[in-house]
């Protein structure tokens, strides 16, 4: 008879040992195991498993209610007395509370932004088999990334490379008008996309099906909002649209999906079928000679390329043999261009997040934010952590009285852990409540802030909830633990004879989280002067031209020298400049090989196309040489002006106006240098400046640029109005302003300034907090030693000074502690930025002085109310 | 002093009956055989540790055997308290039964 087959159950007897009550728990499971034991051998081993289970449950609930009965009855003593507890110290335990809901609110919403961010195109059914195909292009020493690849290459890929299963080319174009019965409806942008669009990306359709929607020409598929903005309803399966021009191109209406989700990387209001121009382009051109369609042109560059990949592809691999089917067939085409391009590949979990590449599809987020704010919730909750452990064990040292009590009637250790435990939690329970409520409140101004939608129904979701309850259970234990596991170690004899002044260790330990939290609140000053100072310089730098007051009118029709006279004739007109390109919008690149050199020598340059007069128009200056003009008929032809980069990157000075350049990737155009302009900027403050040319176009530009005067911006924009409307009957005028769009160049970054301003403001705050409740607690701990001061004749002053110094000896380590923290930090996040500021010296001083003063003005305040009682009072205290 | 339950007196009745042998299981087993119904084991650990906190019986741990899965046996006795609510309980029930010489039958 082994023993093994003759135990009981081992489920049973681990539910038995934890049921039964501590005082039978041992003896117990041992009653039950002999009498197990006596029926395996009276009746057999199924007999007695039956009996043992049917035991084990009938004992569990009536152990339970035994259980759950005296605990509540020892919950209820805990709950009044830690009622009691608040109540007595009502502004400590407020502060306490309040420090902890703002931490919490202030770590709720930073998750909500957080997780949204991180979200991005989760919804994809497959994703983890979603590749985009990026492209690295390199000429003369120079490398753009992008995110857009060649045409050709996605379905060149394909052919030929099994691993791919399926693939698909996303577009975006500018502008469309569509046509429904007299309704013309127009949208900003719209997307083409390839047949299998729908079988890589998960969208659920509401009408349609997903495998043909894009399989015919002419087919469209709408998202709901926008089948709702044409017809008013979603089931228009079949219905047809037209673009409102003289050769119309009508469309089929073949599926209605829901809206895109806001956390997917591409959004667009309707997607075309791709063959839907070659289609068309067929039927245009039957007559003429057949061209190319772009979607076949390994050097049209605008196509998001996608890649499904079968299961357990290597990437990598893949990769390998994307470069492998490039150098097949197109590797003499680029060689003779001077071209090196790489084509990676990037998972679709990383396209929003890790994404920073010249032509993204809309404003890819960035993961360094998400780290940072992620930090910024850690730290704003480590401080109201840190308060709230502090605050416990300062008043540590009146419960010790009780918990000398509680031991002499018996209690043990582990009841007093839990009891200070739950105490604990139950305050952070508070605190959440209060933090919840100041989320709710916060809500729509942080929704304004971010840009983002949150909703209360998203902050009840699983993942926030079960985040929410982490953070309860984490603050709670972490600051009952201190209070919890030392409290209880007390001798109750010493407690209870009251020998027990707050302990050594205790202070030493309070003492080193003030200093944490204020070396975090200090860090956080730094970053916030370090940030606002960035954002005012990228706000007021000088960018080589003058951004201010400048309209720029997008033209639907041929612009004339008339239109320009016209437009001058108003006096409030400055100046007033044709153009295809305007600085803020995206640039081509132009290859050149200055006169002189070697081919291989060759210079790279965003290349910018210009009308007269557009040099004067945005201010910009001219170093050397001249700008272009109708004096001299032969700029037309060969006339181009270069920036001091340019200049500078050939190693030309002013005895080289007048050299050629070759324009290499345009037929080997040449060009004569009239003028080098100053340097001026195009992109956004992140990228720097690179070499740029400038090439006239003498008659007619995309843009029109106008100069206005600031006086009365209102009517000279109703005068362009009305002046455009008349030039160009029923076409809309459309305009925006430079600054604004220079603006917009970093929404991200002005995003990130603004939240990391007032969360860092709230970490502060939540520093301070502490920093007087503690302050107040330990001269209220003095107020013997100042009564007995005073009676021996301490001037008020004196008593405030001496009071003050300890708690300022740490505010000052803080500072020494934070500021090369700081200095690291922040002058990492600078590098982000092609132009930026240095960190300079007086952000320190200011965050120390801030730091120092708020403290001296908390700790002299509570001093002074000490110092100035009367001394009769406190010795009283005894 | 308070009265005793039923289930109190029973468990004081074996614990006396059984003498040395007063633990758990014979407990046990002596309520089944007198009340010839089934009872769960957990049924008696409660009044037993009532009976106990309330001093009407005492306990000591025997040694730990192999039958039991190394557990051992404790062992109650009934302390003089007990004894005088036992004599207390009965004079009652023969008080209540006085004059009554059948059941049922009148």
């Amino acid at each position: 008879m082994t023993s093994k087959k003759n135990s009981p159950p081992r489920l049973g007897q681990w539910l038995l040992k934890n049921a039964l009550p501590d005082y039978v728990s041992k003896v117990g499971t041992g009653d039950y195991e002999e009498i197990y034991k006596r029926i395996v051998e009276l009746e057999g081993r199924s007999k007695a498993r039956r009996w043992y289970w049917s035991q084990v449950i009938k004992a569990l609930p009536l152990f339970l209610w035994d259980y759950l009965y005296w605990s509540m009855e020892m919950f209820k003593n805990y709950l009044k007395i830690a009622f009691r507890n608040l109540k007595r110290q009502k502004g400590f335990s407020l502060i306490n509370i309040s420090g902890l809901a703002i931490g919490m609110a202030c770590c709720l919403l930073i998750l909500l932004y957080v997780s949204d961010e991180l979200s991005f195109d989760r919804f994809h059914k497959n994703g983890d088999r979603i590749y985009r195909i990026l492209s690295y292009s390199t000429i003369g020493g120079t490398t753009r990334n992008f995110a857009i690849s060649p045409s050709a290459l996605a379905p060149a890929a394909a052919e030929s490379i099994p691993e791919i299963e399926l693939y698909c080319r996303l577009y975006e174009f500018g502008n469309m008008r569509l046509q429904h019965g007299e309704n013309i409806h127009e949208f900003p942008t719209w997307h083409s996309a390839d047949e299998d669009f729908f079988s890589i990306f998960s969208h659920d359709f509401i009408e349609g099906n997903p495998d043909t929607a894009l399989r015919q020409p002419y087919s469209l598929v709408l998202p709901k909002s926008t089948a709702i903005r044409i017809f008013g309803r979603t089931d228009v399966l079949g219905e047809t649209l037209h673009t409102p021009n003289e050769n119309p191109l009508e469309v089929k209406i073949t599926g209605v999906i829901e809206d895109i989700p806001k956390n997917s990387h591409y959004h667009f209001d309707m997607l075309l079928s791709t063959l839907t121009f070659r289609a068309r382009q067929n039927e245009q051109q039957q007559d003429r000679q057949r061209r190319q369609s772009f979607l076949d042109e390994p050097y049209y560059f605008q196509a998001y390329s996608y890649l499904f990949l079968q299961e357990n592809a290597d990437p990598e691999d893949v990769q390998a043999k994307i470069m492998a089917v490039v150098e097949a067939r197109w590797g003499d085409l680029l060689r003779q261009r001077g071209v090196t391009r790489e084509y990676p590949l990037q998972t679709l979990k990383d396209i929003h997040l890790r994404s920073n590449y010249e032509a993204e599809l809309g404003h890819p987020g960035n993961i360094n934010y998400v780290y940072l704010f992620s930090a910024v919730a850690l730290l704003v909750l480590i401080i109201a952590c840190f308060n709230f452990i502090n605050l416990s064990t300062a008043k540590s040292a009146k419960r010790a009285k009780e918990v000398g009590l509680r031991k002499v009637f018996g209690a043990y250790k582990k009841q007093l852990i839990k009891q200070f435990m739950g105490e604990s939690i139950l305050l952070s329970m508070f605190g959440l409540v209060l933090g919840l409520i100041l989320v709710l409140l916060a809500l729509p101004i942080f929704n304004n802030l971010t840009n983002k939608q949150f909703n209360t129904y998203q902050l009840l979701s699983l993942t926030v909830i079960l985040g929410l309850f982490t953070i309860i259970m984490v603050t709670g234990f972490i600051a009952g633990s201190f209070p919890a596991f030392v409290l209880s170690s007390f001798h109750p004899v010493e407690t209870v004879q009251g020998k027990f002044a707050s302990g050594k260790k205790s202070s030493l330990l309070r003492r080193f989280l003030v200093v944490i939290q204020f070396a975090i609140s200090i860090f956080m000053i730094i970053g916030i002067l370090v940030i606002l100072k960035q954002l005012d310089f990228m706000k007021n730098k000088d960018f080589g031209f003058n951004k201010n007051h400048m309209v720029v009118i997008i033209n639907r029709g041929r612009v004339t020298d008339a239109f320009k006279n016209q437009l001058l004739q108003n006096p409030e007109v400055v100046s007033v400049s044709f153009s295809h390109s305007v600085p803020g919008q995206y640039l081509g690149d132009d290859t050149f090989l200055p006169e002189g050199r070697s081919s291989e020598e060759t210079v790279r340059a965003s290349a910018f196309f210009i009308g007269y007069d557009f040099i004067e128009t945005y201010e910009m200056e001219i170093v050397w040489g001249r700008d272009f003009s109708k004096k001299f008929p032969s700029d037309t032809r060969e006339g181009i002006i270069i920036n001091q980069k340019m200049a500078a990157d050939i190693g030309w000075g002013e005895s080289d106006i007048g050299k050629e350049l070759v324009n290499v990737s345009s037929n080997n155009a040449r060009k004569k240098v009239i003028g080098i302009v100053k340097n001026f900027h195009h992109k956004s403050l992140k990228m720097e400046i690179n070499p740029t040319v400038l090439n006239l176009i003498p008659q007619g530009g995309r843009y029109t640029t106008v100069r206005i005067k600031p006086e009365d911006v209102a009517s000279t924009l109703g005068f362009l109005e009305g002046l455009y409307q008349k030039t160009f009957p029923g076409q809309e005028f459309e305009y925006y302003f430079i600054d604004d769009d220079f603006r917009s160049k970093y929404p991200e970054e002005e995003k990130v300034q603004k939240i990391y301003f007032y969360f860092g403001f709230l970490a502060i705050f939540v520093a301070f907090l502490g920093l007087y409740a503690l302050a107040s607690y330990t001269i209220e701990q003095k107020t013997k030693e100042v009564g007995i001061r005073k009676v021996l004749g301490a001037k008020t002053q004196g008593l405030v000074f001496s009071l003050s110094k300890e708690f300022l000896k740490w505010v000052l380590l803080a500072n020494i502690l934070a500021w090369p923290t700081a200095f690291i930090i922040m002058n990492n996040w600078l590098k982000n930025f092609a132009y930026r500021i240095d960190i300079a010296w007086w952000m320190f001083i200011a965050s120390g002085i801030l730091t120092m003063t708020i403290a001296v003005m908390t700790i002299s305040y509570q001093a002074f109310k000490s110092a100035i009682s009367d001394p009769v009072e406190a010795l009283r205290y005894e | 002093m308070k009265l005793l339950t039923r289930a109190e007196e029973m468990i004081l009745l074996s614990i006396l009956r059984l003498k040395d042998n007063a633990y758990c299981v014979p407990i046990f087993d002596e309520i089944q055989r007198i009340t010839q119904k089934k009872w769960t084991m957990g049924g008696i650990y409660i009044p037993l540790y009532r009976l106990e906190k309330n001093g009407y019986v005492g306990s000591h741990l025997g040694q730990p055997t192999a039958e039991r899965g190394g557990k051992s046996k404790r062992f109650y006795w009934l302390t003089p308290k007990g004894l005088k609510s036992l004599e207390a309980i009965k004079k009652i029930e023969k008080a209540m039964w006085e004059g009554l010489t059948q059941v049922g039958t009148d």
